[in-house]
């Protein structure tokens, strides 16, 4: 393709460093990996598979907040290094791509698919966008919400991609400019309410399956469908409430006229048709998983509800295999199975139980301390690395230390994952971030403060719940 | 050797076929281009491109002293290995002269050239400038003066035939072949580091 070019004159020696760091770096960690994974220098009581095992939880944490190498590949190569030096049995290690999570996780994107391709999402989001955009703070505080309720059935980056032409479509029309208050809230919204609504359920961010997926595979021990909803939604909410209200507000500077946008949703390009079969048998496959999803699970599984419903799709004829291929997040699938493996490896060669009782043990952590700590740890981690690399670098640490304080490992599951999925300050930090601030309308330094507040304001309050209405539940 | 001119319309094969004739009759190590203007910068990038792809040999592009030093960042940016200005005039201007001395810092030592007109005052002239003269025609006295000029020494890319200096065939050893090799890739690489695409840098800013 033809593109612009310009000569870099810096020093050659920084050129090549700039160009083959991951290289560099990956060479580097090989090397000292290979040195400490053949170093017969134990910690004594250490056998010598816990310490294969850290080396190699180490060497894989390197690469998932490096991102050196495709977070996929790091998981892969995790599985081959967790069998090549005996840490698990070959067998064993490769039989964790058979954890129900990364079934559940296949039958979430074929649902997504089969939604997208009805055109049952643009529908939704047309209607609700042409019904309240009349005003400004209407039309951010309905794509805050619409974004925040289509992340409780779809995967939270594929609202932000679904939203974000709409959403320019709209800044276009109404002659937006980039310094434009209206345009920066609208797609900070369109960011927070993904992101926000993302953790609400399973559906949201496949963290939290894989969240679920090492607890059950750790200590047999599983969290429902309707059991999360119930944890994890009145926290979020009263943080949605909160951001809805500082949009409102924020937004009642705009004196912009979005009136137009009644105009243009029934024009031409931007009218949606009468609704069609398709959507109806959407509408019916998804109202009835997520029935089955709440109500029934414990009787038929939710993985296995989540694949006949995605097979619904296509005895249906809702969507093909050619659609559903490109919504099948493959690079995620691959990588579970590999975080799962690990979080088994940290357990079984009793590597967790010596870093208890040599460390962990000795820390006088109170409940609060605790929490504050991992939930604090979680979300400002999560800003740098992967969401789901979060839960699975911190999960079985901190599930073994909820344990030593005589706290259930369900706890530690919802302390790391509710955070893991708050990213609200760098783009990178997770999709619908990069997806608003590709729209022009945000500036990093202003994200990054606002975000800043957002990211301790959210971690207070699940903070608070946890002390009291978790408590009152009876999580622990 | 003859300096092989790009048309608009000559397709990537038939540059291919001159230059190999080119290098199978004068067992050559460079060969000399010229585009016609027609010719857009990304044909000219991908033609030098298919030659290096195909062929060990140093890609020496000729042309006129372009007004702005933006061109010759562009001529750079097409992968050629060096520049031979040869504008039909008799002397240089003290702009022409700057434009050529931005193309040394650009080049790698010794690969930019210049035409001298046989005129022993602008060899002293270029010389400094880290320019190689080059005579009209074969003149072993001129070729001479110029190899055993103190400043050729320090500027010269060593090689046991200068490239557009020394027009007779030579037999090359294993060890010179060897040598080119490492210098050609040496150049290539060096080239790879420094010429950037715009979009390639907006995308690994991770937006």
């Amino acid at each position: 393709m033809k593109s612009k070019v310009y000569i870099d004159r810096r020093p050659l020696a920084t050129l090549f460093l700039l160009e083959y760091k991951n290289a560099i770096l990956l060479l580097i960690s090989f090397a000292t990996f290979l040195i400490f994974i053949s170093s017969d220098n134990i910690p004594s009581g250490m056998s010598q598979q816990a310490y294969q095992a850290l080396i190699i939880f180490l060497f894989a944490n390197f690469l998932w907040v490096t991102n050196i190498i495709p977070l996929a590949i790091t998981s892969l190569m995790v599985m081959g290094l967790l069998a090549t030096f005996n840490v698990l049995g070959e067998a064993q290690v490769y039989s964790f791509f058979g954890n129900k999570a990364v079934f559940f996780i296949i039958g979430a994107f074929i649902i997504s698919a089969g939604v997208s391709s009805s055109g049952l999402n643009k529908r939704i989001s047309y209607y609700i966008l042409s019904r309240f955009g009349d005003r400004p703070h209407k039309l951010v505080l309905s794509v805050f919400f619409l974004a925040a309720s289509l992340s409780h059935i779809m995967p939270e980056h594929a609202v932000a991609a679904m939203l974000f032409p709409i959403l320019m479509s709209i800044s276009k029309r109404l002659e937006l400019k980039s310094s434009s208050i209206l345009g920066k809230y609208m797609f900070f919204a369109l960011a927070w309410g993904s992101v926000l609504g993302g953790v609400v359920t399973f559906l949201g961010g496949a963290r939290n399956p894989l969240a679920i997926g090492i607890l059950e595979e750790s200590t047999g021990t599983t969290i429902g469908f309707l059991e999360w909803i119930i944890t994890v939604a009145p926290p979020i909410y009263l943080i949605m409430i909160m951001v809805a209200f500082y949009l409102s507000k924020k937004v009642s500077a705009s004196t912009r006229d979005t009136e137009v946008l009644k105009e243009m949703f029934s024009e031409g390009g931007g009218r949606v048709s009468k609704i069609s079969l398709k959507e109806i048998k959407a509408l019916i496959i998804l109202v009835g998983t997520i029935y089955l999803w709440i109500f029934e699970s414990a009787r038929f599984g939710i993985a296995n509800i989540a694949l006949i419903s995605a097979a619904l799709f296509f005895v249906l004829n809702v969507t093909n295999w050619e659609d559903a291929k490109k919504e099948i997040n493959w690079g995620a699938i691959m990588m579970y199975g590999g975080a799962i493996a690990l979080g088994k490896a940290l357990v079984e060669t009793g590597l967790l139980d010596y870093i208890n009782q040599n460390y962990i043990a000795n820390m006088s952590f109170s409940i609060l301390g605790f929490m504050i700590v991992v939930l604090y740890l979680s979300v400002f981690l999560t800003e740098g690395v992967s969401n789901a690399a979060v839960v699975v670098m911190l999960l079985p640490v901190v599930m073994k230390t909820a344990m030593a304080l005589n706290l259930p490992p369900v706890l530690a599951v919802y302390l790391v994952a509710i955070p893991s999925g708050l990213a609200f300050m760098l783009p990178m930090s997770s999709p619908p971030n990069a997806i608003a601030y590709s729209s022009g309308f945000i500036k990093s330094g202003e994200a990054f403060r606002i975000g800043l507040v957002l990211n301790i304001v959210s971690v207070a309050i699940v903070a608070l719940f946890a002390l009291t209405y978790w408590r009152l539940l009876g999580i622990y | 050797m003859h300096t092989i001119t790009v048309l608009e319309d000559t397709s990537a094969e038939i540059l291919l076929g001159f230059v190999e004739k080119e290098i199978s009759q004068y067992q050559t190590k460079y060969i000399m281009l010229s585009f016609q203007d027609q010719v857009t910068d990304y044909t000219r990038k991908i033609l030098v491109e298919e030659i290096k792809k195909h062929f060990d040999i140093f890609v020496v592009l000729q042309s006129g002293i372009p007004r702005h030093k933006q061109r010759i960042e562009e001529y750079f940016s097409y992968g050629v290995h060096g520049l031979y200005f040869n504008p039909s005039i008799s002397s240089y201007s003290k702009k022409q002269v700057e434009i050529m001395t931005f193309a040394t810092d650009l080049f790698a030592l010794g690969w930019v050239f210049a035409a001298s007109q046989n005129d022993k005052s602008i060899i002293e002239d270029l010389l400094p400038l880290k320019i190689i003269p080059i005579p009209a025609e074969d003149d072993d006295n001129l070729i001479d003066f110029i190899k055993s000029h103190k400043y050729f020494g320090k500027i010269s890319p060593n090689l046991k035939s200068i490239p557009l200096l020394d027009r007779k065939r030579a037999d090359y050893s294993l060890a010179d072949k060897i040598k080119m090799k490492m210098l050609l890739e040496t150049m290539n690489f060096r080239q790879k580091l420094m010429v950037k695409r715009i979009d390639e840098s907006f995308g690994s800013s991770g937006l």
